[in-house]
């Protein structure tokens, strides 16, 4: 098993090798970078100067080493736009996405999961009929648009939650200032509900499909028959003999979408001005602040292997059968 | 089992739709019946959706309208430009223009304090300037890269505690109103902080202080206890960016958010219809034009270079129609770059005349037409798209195959700043009410950074090199009205109209937009 983690721990450093590769090359994309650097009335000898200083005239390898050093120490350089180290301006927008992607996965594992094995275990029924339609109108639905119409309806016409904005919970964890959170709580749990809602149906909807039809296979084969001929309580065969060997593509899907929701859901946060990190990225693209850019792609990749890590150990938990020899 | 998770999901349900009544408290403006308005003025904060987030309050980086409106209640300025328009005093007392034409001088206030106790005198305006002029800095910001190089400004110096002299390297009358966008800020504090401090924790001398920022989500701003001018009516404002506009709209109708800008013309209607909101248009002084790129390669650009061809186009698009159309008839069509206040009675705009535009076509060689693409921005100014497209379908009525190319702002504003532009582009310039040629000055020289269609005219240099020289205020607008007239009848621009700008406000503020995109709180107040 060490061995394994191991090996996969040197796969990831060659993966974060060609992420930082691709993140150096962002910086080139508009041409010479020597101009995001200088005003629109910058002299060709301040453009000159500034190439030098930011080093922008020595070969490409001595820059990427350059940028490399620094991206392992987690010196981006700073945000071009905000003034301030880019790392520092990631990392102040990752509890925003953390208490959304949170919210979102809980939404969509918690019900997905009861939801699927109920439609599994009542195949063809009501129940299973009205899952797999809320599954499919649930991963149909635009995002954008259900956010929009989750604003209208519960946030405009009812007056029930905030429509937007954000009550920070983590920040005074994180501090240790318990007496902040706490007070803070209800509020900030108000304004997680409608973007953790739209930032979580679709992955509902799918996670409960992928539950159901992973279950039905599962109920299907001979051991399941096997252990209903030795009398096996039901509850018994689908929870402890079908559901547990359901799970695995389910773990596979569920890790990478924690790996997308902590990059940020663009639309999500757009439309219920969420402070994520998602926003921060694409406004960094717009401005062409590509040290913003590099310091959140390096940290998404960073955070995707690490999870990827994660969910293949998992596997030997929910499977023993599988050795990672 | 099944009980059990039925049960579960219930619980769960149950879970999340509870928390909302359990921790409700509406956020909606609820003051009580006997409060009174300087009382709710006191104690409700005023609640401001930005179209973008808040980006810096380094004075000499702020680059957008955005960053100005927020600042506009940290930082004074010398002298403030007026709603309407007019120069007038702020932290100076009053200005004078020097004998050698060059120098004007500042008599400046005593009794202001920066809000971390800081005295302001000659020395602070020296230290702006000379920060703002220091090349060690490479600054990006509209004060250092647009206001300083655009009245030549060659430095600032101390005649005693409270007079102040800045010079310029030749005669530039609309020196004061450039320096009137200049924010003024402390010495000793801006020297003794980092570059990430001062543009994250700014000291000015306004009546406001920033009390917290958190990027991209607000900005809190209340009054300082002791403010040497007005007192402003409200005691705390709280900008809030929304990227999305119909989020922004349904906060402004929950009456969580007071003053919205960037309102797309389509809501105005039913904003219009609904209680407790109002629309609030102004006319800007942006002009927003398709202009003529006179360098540039490709199909079209031979025939952009002839000025009959270029008349001929702006008398092809029925401009009215489309501000009808897309722009509920806000908006008038114009025939040159100068805004109303200075523009020359002489300058009418352009007929729609797609008759006569054929036929100067034929004259100059293009009886049959020619291909040409047109560029534009999508989502930067109003409708701008849409007003692309529908130039387009104009120009194609009299035989111009017009290719509308939409781009996103980013690469846009690099194939601007790198003049990398098709022979059609449409663009909005900004202006400040100031005279007429600081609308002119767009086009001083053909390499200026801001001739962005590259356009030269022997007269016009002239004139310009002439208007140098001039400095009788009367034959001064002899020149620039010549120089308007120029413009119209070259036509480097296909002219459309002056930007309107469309805001939103709940009914119980009382707050008026002006024309040039900051949004002023310091007047505003609460009604109920």
């Amino acid at each position: 098993m060490l061995r394994y983690i191991g090996r996969r721990l040197l796969q990831s450093v060659i993966v974060m090798l060609g992420v930082s590769v691709l993140a150096f090359s962002v910086l080139f994309l508009s041409g010479d970078p020597t101009y995001l650097y200088v005003n629109e009335r910058a002299s060709h000898e301040q453009i000159e100067k500034t190439r030098q200083q930011m080093g922008f005239d020595q070969p490409i390898y001595i820059q990427y080493g350059r940028f490399l050093k620094g991206a392992v120490q987690g010196d981006f350089g700073k945000s071009l736009r905000y003034g301030q180290p880019a790392m520092q301006l990631v990392l102040e927008r990752f509890p925003a996405t953390i208490e959304l992607a949170f919210v979102g996965m809980f939404i969509a594992v918690i019900f997905a999961i009861p939801l699927g094995v109920l439609a599994a275990t009542k195949r063809n029924s009501i129940l299973d009929g009205g899952t797999m339609v809320f599954a499919m109108v649930g991963q149909s639905i635009p995002g954008y648009w259900f956010g929009l119409m989750l604003i209208l309806i519960v946030g405009v016409y009812w007056k029930l939650l905030p429509i937007s904005g954000r009550v920070p919970l983590l920040e005074p964890l994180l501090r240790g200032e318990f007496g902040v959170f706490f007070s803070s709580l209800g509020q900030g749990l108000r304004h997680l509900i409608l973007p953790g809602i739209a930032s979580g149906i679709w992955s509902l909807s799918r996670n409960t499909r992928l539950v159901r039809s992973s279950m039905l296979e599962v109920l299907g084969v001979d051991y399941i028959t096997t252990a209903r001929a030795k009398g096996v309580a039901e509850k018994k065969v689908v929870m402890k003999h079908a559901f547990r060997n359901a799970m695995i593509p389910v773990v596979t899907i569920v890790g990478l979408e924690v790996g997308f929701l902590l990059s940020g859901n663009i639309i999500i946060e757009n439309v219920f001005a969420w402070p994520g990190i998602g926003r921060l990225i694409i406004y960094a693209i717009n401005q062409k602040d590509f040290n913003i850019v590099q310091a959140g792609v390096v940290l998404l990749a960073f955070f995707f292997v690490i999870i990827n890590l994660i969910v293949d150990v998992l596997y030997t938990w929910l499977d023993p059968r599988i050795r990672y020899n | 089992m099944t009980k059990k998770l039925v049960l579960g999901m219930t619980v769960a349900v149950l879970m999340l739709c509870l928390v909302a009544p359990v921790f409700s408290g509406g956020q909606q403006d609820q003051a009580k019946e006997d409060m009174t308005v300087e009382e709710i003025n006191e104690t409700r904060p005023l609640v401001v959706g930005l179209p973008t987030g808040l980006v810096t309050f380094e004075t000499n980086e702020i680059a957008t309208k955005t960053d100005v409106s927020v600042a506009e209640h940290i930082f004074d300025r010398l002298l403030q430009l007026t709603a309407d328009a007019e120069l007038a005093p702020m932290l100076a007392t009053s200005y004078e223009m020097l004998d050698d034409r060059k120098t004007w001088r500042f008599k400046l206030r005593d009794d202001v304090y920066f809000s971390n106790g800081e005295h302001f005198t000659a020395e602070t305006v020296k230290y702006v300037i000379d920060r703002g002029m220091d090349d060690q800095y490479n600054w990006r910001g509209n004060t250092p890269g647009y206001l300083f190089p655009s009245m030549d400004l060659v430095g600032a110096e101390v005649v005693d505690k409270y007079t102040v002299d800045i010079k310029a390297s030749g005669y530039q009358p609309d020196l004061p109103g450039y320096i009137s966008e200049v924010f003024i800020h402390p010495k000793e504090y801006y020297e003794n902080n980092s570059l990430e401090k001062v543009a994250a924790e700014p000291i000015g001398s306004g009546p406001y202080v920033l009390k917290e920022w958190v990027k991209d989500d607000h900005a809190t701003l209340e009054l300082r206890d002791e403010y040497w001018g007005e007192r402003p009516n409200l005691k705390t404002l709280i900008f809030r960016p929304f990227p999305e506009t119909s989020t922004a709209v349904a906060e402004l109708i929950n009456g969580t958010v007071h003053v919205i800008s960037k309102v797309p013309p389509d809501q105005a209607p039913m904003i219009d219809k609904t209680e407790g909101v109002e629309m609030r248009t102004v006319d800007g002084g942006r002009r927003i034009y398709v202009g003529f790129q006179q360098t540039a390669d490709g199909p079209g650009s031979e025939a952009v270079r002839d000025v009959r061809v270029r008349r001929a186009l702006n008398m092809a698009v029925d401009i009215d129609a489309i501000l009808n159309s897309l722009l509920y008839g806000r908006g008038e069509r114009e025939g040159g770059m100068v805004n109303p206040p200075h523009k020359s009675e002489e300058i009418k705009p352009y007929p729609y005349d797609p008759e006569r535009a054929k036929e100067l076509l034929a004259e100059a060689g293009y009886a049959d037409g020619f291909s040409v693409e047109l560029a534009t921005p999508n989502g930067r100014y109003t409708k701008d798209r849409e007003i692309a497209l529908a130039i387009g379908d104009y120009l194609k009525e009299v035989g111009v195959d017009v290719e509308v190319i939409p781009y996103e702002w980013s690469v846009y504003v690099s194939m601007i700043r790198q003049k990398e532009l098709p022979p059609l582009y449409l663009l909005g310039s900004g202006s400040a009410f100031l005279s007429a040629w600081y609308d002119l000055s767009d086009l001083v020289t053909v390499d200026a950074a801001t001739n962005y269609v590259n356009w030269q005219n022997d007269e016009w240099d002239r004139l310009v090199q002439k208007l140098q020289n001039t400095y009788d205020p009367d034959e001064r607008e002899k020149i620039t009205d010549r120089l308007q007239m120029i413009v119209h009848e070259d036509a480097p621009w296909l002219f459309i109209y002056m930007q309107v700008d469309w805001y939103a406000k709940t009914s119980n503020i009382d707050w008026e937009p002006r024309g040039d995109e900051i949004m002023d709180f310091k007047h505003a107040s609460f009604t109920k």
